[in-house]
C-alpha cells in the first residue's frame, strides 16, 4: 500500500495531465510468469511495460529450468495463490499449464485464470489457439513472432537466389494446407517453383517419423535449392531428426519458427525478436487487465519487426556462406566453429 | 579664379584615383598572401584528415571481413563481397579504390578504379614484407593514389591485405574549389573595396571639397546667401566654417545694420536693401547638394543581400518540396522565383508613386519591413507554402527599396544627368548582383541555406543604416504629384504602335524569360544534377553580370558606331538563344559555362540598344505621354517575361528533362528574334513611306 501510495504521488507530480479516472486506486495486479529458462530479454521487456506505464503488479516469475515435469506444480500454484494473470513463455510451458484447444482439463490446466502466452512459434500448430483472430478459448490470448511469408521469401532470396523451393507438408494438419496454399500464390509473383511432398499418413491419419527420410531424399532428387517449413507441428517435434536429415541431403532449411535453426540444424529463421515480442505481450495484457476486455475476445497479435537468424554451423557445413552485408545485421548462432571453440 | 576651382576639381579626381590604387593594390596583394597560405596550409591538413577518414572506413571494413572469417568463411569464399565493397566506396568521393587481397597479394575483391601499379604494387615485396612485426597498416605513396593497407587477421593468422586507395586527384580538385572561392572573393571584395572606398571619398573629401568649391564660387561671385555645415575637423572643415562663418557674420551684421538702424532715411534704408539684394544677404541658407552617391552604397549592400540566395534558391526549394494539386514538380520549385518577380512587377509601379509622395529615405526604411521579415521567414521557411510566402514579402521589400533608390537618384540629380545617374543605378545592381550571387554559393557551401537567408536580413538592416546616415532627407526628394489623369489611357495607345508591341513581346520580354527561366531557375537545378556545389553553381552565375559590367562600355561604343539597333537587338537576341541550344547536351559544367557566356554577350550588346531602339520606334508617342511614362511601360512588360520564365522553363523540364528543356527555352529565345526580324522587315516600307509622308 505505501509503495502504491508513493506511485500515485509520483504519478501525480510526474504526469500531470492525469485524469480523474485515472486517480481512482487501481489495485496491485498479481501476475503469474511461468518462464522456461529464466527471466531472458521477453520476461524482462513484459515487466518493464508495467512500470514504464505505471501499472501496479507484483510478478511471481516461476522458471522450469528446461525441466517439464515441474511445469504441472506451476499450475497448482497458481491457483492457489489467486492471481490475476498467467504468462506463459514457450511452446512446452504454454502446452502444458493451458493445454491444447481439443483437450482442455481444468484439474491439470489454466481455464479461468486469463492467461497471456509469449514466444510460441506457431500457437496454432501447437494446439493453442484456433485461429489468430481469436484463441477460441475464453481465458486466453497471446502474440505470435512469425514473419509474414513475403518476408520470408525476401529474406532468403537476399541470403541466396533460388529457382525451386522444396516443401513438405501433412495434409491432415489445416495450418500446414493454409500455409502451402499461401506459398503457392507466392511462389508465383516471386516467379519461383514450389515443390511439394506430402508426408505418408498411417491408417489412424497420423504420419509416421520414419517416413521423414524418403520424404526429404524425394524432394532433393527433384533438385530443390532449399527447403522451406511453414508451419507444422509434425516436422517441429521431430526437428533434431528433420533437420540432419535434410543437411545430409545437403539441403538448407529456411523455416518462419526459430526452433528448426536455434533448437536443429536449419539455416534460417526470420522471426521477431524476444524483447519486442514480451512488449507485446505485456500490451495484450493490459488489455485484459486495465481495459477489462475478455482476453478470447483479444487478437493474437504480431509485429513487424523481424530478426534474422542463421544457424552458422550448417552453413559451414553446406558451404553456403551468407553475404557479407547480412552478417552486419543478422543474429549468427554456432558462429565460431567448433575447433576454434574454446 | 574659373580655371582655379577646375584645377581643383582634377585634384579631387587625382585624389579618388590614387586612393584607388593603393586600396586595390594592397587589397590584391593582402588577398593573395592570404589566398597562398590558407591553399598551403588546407593541403597541409587535408592530406592527413583524409588518410584518417580512409583508416576508419578501413577498419569498419576489416572488422565486417573478420567477423565472416571468424564465422569459417574462407576469405577466397565471401559471398557478394565486390557487392559490398561497392556499397562501402560509393559515398566516399575521395576513394578511388577498395581491394582485398590474399597473402600473396593477388586480388580477391576490388571495387572503384584499379591501375595496373596498384595491383603490381600488391604483390611487391614492399607490400608484402609491410607488415612484418607487429604493424597492422602502412601507407605508400602511388601514382594516383595514395595506398592505405590495413592486414586482415583471422585468429592469429594473417590472410590477406585490405587495400584503400585515396585519390591524390581529389585532393587537388579540393585545392582548386578552394583557390576558385579565393579569386572570387578576391573580386568581389575588390569590387565591394573600390564601392566603398568611391562612396567614402566622396562623401568625406570631394564631397565637401566639391562644395567648398561652390560656395567659393558664389562668395567669389558676390553671392552670400549661403553656408556649408560641416561638422569635420579637418582641414576642409576649418576652411568651410572659416569661410561659412565670415558669410554668416556678414548675414548678421546686415540684419543688424537693418534693423537697428531704425533712424535711417528711406533712400538710406534702400541703398542698404539693393546692396543686401546684390550680395543675397539677409535670409541666409544652408547650402545643399545630394549626390548619387548617397543612395549607392545602402543600394549595393541591400542588393547584395537579396542576391545572396540566388545560386541556391531552387535547390533551397527542392528540400522543402511537397506536390501540388495540379501542378508539376518542376513547375512548384519555380513558384518563389515567380511570386517574387511576380510581386515586384505588381508592386514597382505603386511603390514608385509612394516615392515621388513620402520621399525615397521614408520608403527605403518602410520596405526594409517586408524584406527582413522576408529573409527570417525563408530561414525558418519548412514548406513550399512558407518559402513562396516570405519570398512574395522579399519582393515587395525589393521593390519599395530598389524603385526609392532610384526615385532618390533622379531626384537628386540634375536633368542632364540623368542618364548618366540611371546607369550609376544598373551598374550598382550589376556588380552586387555579381558578388551577391557568388559570395552566397560559397556561403551556402559552408554555412547552409537557412544561415544565408539569417545573413540577408542582416546586410539588410546594415543597408538600411546606412541609407538613413547617408540620404538627406526626405522633403529634397518629393515630387509634387503629377497629373495622372490620362496617362494610363495615353499608355494604351501605346498598344496601336505594333513596332513598340513587337519589341516588347519579342524581344524585351524574352530577354527577361531566358534570364529568370534559364539563369535563375534551370540553371542551378541542372548544374546539381552535374553534382556541382552551390558554390560553383554561384561561381558560374556570376559570370553573367560579370560580362555585362566588362563589355558595358564596348557595348556602348558600337552602339554608337553601328547605329543601327534594330539589327544588334535581333542579333543578340538571336544568339543569346543559340547558345542554349547548341552547348544543351555538353553534359559538363563547362558547358553551362558557355551558355552563360553567350547570353552574358549577347546581352550586354542588346541592353542599350532596346532602349534606344523603343524611344526610336516612340518618338511620337513620347511627346504625348513622355519618356519616363514609354520606358516605364517598357519596364513594366519586361518583368512578364520574368514571371514567365520559370513557369515555362520548368513546363519543358516536366516533359523534357533538363538538357532539352534548355534547348527549348533557346529555341523560344531565337524563335521570337526571327519572328521579330520579319515583323520589322515586314512593316519597314509601310513605316518607311509613312515616315516620308510625314
Amino acid at each position: 500500500m505505501k509503495k502504491f501510495l508513493l506511485c500515485a504521488i509520483l504519478a501525480l507530480i510526474l504526469v500531470p495531465k492525469i485524469s480523474v479516472a485515472d486517480l481512482k486506486p487501481i489495485k496491485t495486479f498479481k501476475i503469474y510468469m511461468a518462464v522456461w529458462r529464466g527471466c531472458e530479454d521477453a520476461c524482462k521487456a513484459f515487466q518493464t511495460y508495467f512500470k514504464e506505464n505505471q501499472i501496479p503488479a507484483d510478478f511471481i516469475v516461476r522458471n522450469a529450468a528446461r525441466n517439464k515435469k515441474i511445469l504441472p506444480e506451476f499450475v497448482k500454484e497458481a491457483k492457489k495463490l489467486d492471481v490475476d494473470l498467467v504468462v506463459t513463455w514457450g511452446t512446452s510451458v504454454t502446452r502444458t499449464i493451458l493445454g491444447p484447444y481439443d483437450a482442455t482439463d481444468p484439474k491439470k490446466h489454466i481455464t479461468k485464470i486469463p492467461a497471456v502466452f509469449m514466444i510460441v512459434a506457431d500457437p496454432i500448430g501447437a494446439k493453442i489457439v484456433r485461429s489468430y483472430k481469436a484463441s477460441g478459448r475464453a481465458n486466453i490470448t497471446g502474440t505470435r513472432n512469425r514473419a509474414p511469408i513475403t518476408v520470408q521469401m525476401k529474406a532468403l532470396k537476399s541470403y541466396r537466389n533460388f529457382k525451386r523451393l522444396g516443401m513438405i507438408y501433412n495434409k491432415n494438419e489445416l495450418n500446414a494446407v493454409l500455409s502451402v496454399k499461401a506459398m503457392q500464390k507466392i511462389a508465383k509473383e516471386m516467379n519461383f517453383d514450389l515443390l511439394l511432398e506430402e508426408v505418408p499418413l498411417e491408417e489412424n491419419g497420423k504420419p509416421l517419423p520414419a517416413s521423414i527420410k524418403p520424404t526429404v531424399e524425394k524432394l532433393a532428387k527433384r533438385g530443390v535449392d532449399f527447403l522451406y517449413v511453414g508451419s507444422s507441428s509434425f516436422l517441429s517435434k521431430y526437428r533434431k531428426p528433420f533437420t540432419k536429415i535434410a543437411l545430409a541431403n545437403n539441403l538448407g532449411i529456411t523455416a518462419g519458427t526459430e526452433v528448426l535453426i536455434t533448437k536443429g540444424s536449419g539455416l534460417i529463421a526470420v522471426a521477431s525478436k524476444y524483447y519486442n515480442v514480451g512488449q507485446l505481450a505485456a500490451f495484450q495484457a493490459k488489455k485484459v487487465l486495465i481495459d477489462k476486455i475478455p482476453p478470447g475476445e483479444i487478437k493474437i497479435r504480431a509485429l513487424r519487426r523481424f530478426s534474422y537468424i542463421i544457424n552458422m554451423e550448417t552453413a559451414r557445413k553446406l558451404k553456403m556462406f551468407p553475404p557479407l552485408n547480412l552478417l552486419s545485421y543478422a543474429t549468427v548462432i554456432n558462429g565460431t566453429p567448433k575447433n576454434l571453440r574454446r | 579664379m574659373e580655371t582655379k576651382v577646375e584645377k581643383e576639381i582634377d585634384v579631387t579626381a587625382a585624389i579618388k584615383k590614387r586612393l584607388f590604387l593603393l586600396t586595390s593594390t594592397v587589397l590584391v596583394l593582402a588577398t593573395a598572401i592570404l589566398s597562398y597560405h590558407s591553399l598551403n596550409r588546407f593541403e597541409y591538413s587535408l592530406t592527413p584528415a583524409l588518410s584518417k577518414k580512409a583508416m576508419e572506413i578501413g577498419q569498419s571494413i576489416n572488422r565486417d571481413i573478420t567477423r565472416a572469417i571468424s564465422y569459417g568463411i574462407p576469405i577466397n569464399k565471401i559471398v557478394k563481397a565486390e557487392e559490398y565493397l561497392n556499397s562501402a566506396i560509393a559515398p566516399y568521393n575521395e576513394l578511388k579504390y577498395i581491394a582485398i587481397t590474399d597473402i600473396k597479394g593477388n586480388i580477391l575483391y576490388r571495387s572503384g578504379v584499379l591501375l595496373d601499379d596498384s595491383v603490381l604494387h600488391f604483390k611487391s615485396q614492399e607490400a608484402l614484407s609491410s607488415f612484418d612485426g607487429s604493424r597492422k597498416s602502412s601507407q605508400t605513396s602511388l601514382k594516383d593514389a595514395q595506398n592505405l593497407a590495413i592486414k586482415i587477421n583471422g585468429g592469429d593468422k594473417n590472410l590477406g591485405t585490405l587495400h584503400i586507395g585515396v585519390d591524390k586527384k581529389f585532393i587537388q580538385r579540393q585545392l582548386d574549389d578552394l583557390f576558385y572561392d579565393l579569386l572570387i572573393i578576391l573580386i568581389v571584395a575588390l569590387l565591394v573595396a573600390i564601392e566603398i572606398t568611391l562612396a567614402l571619398i566622396t562623401f568625406y573629401v570631394t564631397g565637401p571639397l566639391d562644395r567648398l568649391n561652390r560656395v567659393m564660387d558664389l562668395y567669389t561671385g558676390g553671392n552670400f546667401g549661403q553656408y556649408i555645415v560641416y561638422t569635420g575637423r579637418d582641414a576642409i572643415g576649418s576652411a568651410s566654417n572659416y569661410l561659412s562663418n565670415s558669410a554668416k557674420q556678414l548675414n548678421k551684421y546686415y540684419n543688424s545694420a537693418l534693423h537697428s538702424l531704425k533712424d535711417l532715411s528711406e533712400s538710406q534704408k534702400s541703398n542698404l536693401e539693393k546692396i543686401g539684394h546684390k550680395f543675397k544677404l539677409g535670409n541666409s541658407q544652408k547650402f545643399f547638394e545630394g549626390g548619387i552617391v548617397d543612395a549607392r552604397i545602402p543600394l549595393f549592400i541591400f542588393s547584395f543581400a537579396e542576391e545572396l540566395q540566388k545560386s541556391f534558391m531552387p535547390l533551397f526549394v527542392n528540400e522543402v518540396y511537397q506536390p501540388i494539386a495540379y501542378l508539376s514538380k518542376e513547375v512548384v520549385i519555380g513558384l518563389p522565383i515567380v511570386i517574387f518577380m511576380g510581386t515586384i512587377a505588381l508592386a514597382t509601379p505603386f511603390a514608385g508613386g509612394w516615392v515621388d509622395k513620402y520621399g525615397s529615405r521614408r520608403i527605403f526604411m518602410i520596405g526594409l519591413v517586408p524584406a527582413v521579415a522576408g529573409y527570417i521567414g525563408c530561414a525558418f521557411a519548412s514548406t513550399i507554402y512558407e518559402v513562396a510566402i516570405w519570398r512574395g514579402m522579399t519582393g515587395f521589400g525589393y521593390a519599395m527599396i530598389t524603385i526609392s533608390c532610384q526615385g532618390y537618384i533622379a531626384a537628386i540629380i540634375s536633368r542632364d544627368n540623368r542618364v548618366k545617374g540611371m546607369g550609376v543605378f544598373l551598374a550598382v545592381l550589376m556588380s552586387a548582383s555579381m558578388c551577391g550571387t557568388a559570395i552566397g554559393g560559397i556561403l551556402a557551401d559552408r554555412i547552409g541555406f537557412s544561415l544565408v537567408f539569417a545573413l540577408s536580413a542582416v546586410f539588410a538592416l546594415v543597408a538600411g543604416l546606412i541609407a538613413l546616415r547617408m540620404m538627406v532627407a526626405d522633403e529634397k526628394t518629393l515630387i509634387p504629384a503629377a497629373k495622372q489623369g490620362g496617362t494610363l489611357k495615353k499608355l494604351f495607345s501605346l498598344s496601336r504602335n505594333g513596332r513598340f508591341v513587337a519589341v516588347v513581346f519579342l524581344a524585351a520580354i524574352p530577354a527577361k524569360i531566358i534570364l529568370t527561366g534559364f539563369l535563375y531557375f534551370l540553371l542551378p537545378l541542372y548544374m546539381v544534377t552535374l553534382s556541382s556545389s552551390p558554390a560553383e553553381i554561384g561561381r558560374v552565375m556570376m559570370i553573367y553580370p560579370l560580362i555585362i559590367i566588362a563589355l558595358g562600355p564596348a557595348a556602348t561604343w558600337t552602339a554608337n558606331k553601328l547605329g543601327n539597333m534594330m539589327w544588334m537587338l535581333v542579333v543578340g537576341c538571336f544568339i543569346s538563344g543559340l547558345g542554349l541550344i547548341i552547348f544543351h547536351d555538353l553534359g559538363s559544367v563547362w558547358g553551362v559555362v558557355l551558355m552563360v557566356v553567350v547570353m552574358g554577350v549577347a546581352h550586354a550588346f542588346t541592353k542599350a540598344p532596346q532602349i534606344a531602339f523603343v524611344m526610336e520606334l516612340c518618338e511620337k508617342d513620347m511627346e504625348r505621354v513622355g519618356r519616363t511614362a514609354v520606358l516605364g511601360l517598357l519596364r513594366t512588360m519586361e518583368r512578364i517575361g520574368s514571371v514567365l520564365g520559370p513557369i515555362i522553363a520548368a513546363t519543358f523540364v516536366g516533359f523534357y528533362g533538363y538538357e532539352d528543356a534548355i534547348a527549348g527555352t533557346g529555341l523560344v529565345i531565337s524563335g521570337s528574334a526571327i519572328l521579330f526580324l520579319i515583323i520589322f522587315v515586314l512593316t519597314a516600307r509601310t513605316s518607311a513611306s509613312k515616315g516620308r509622308d510625314a
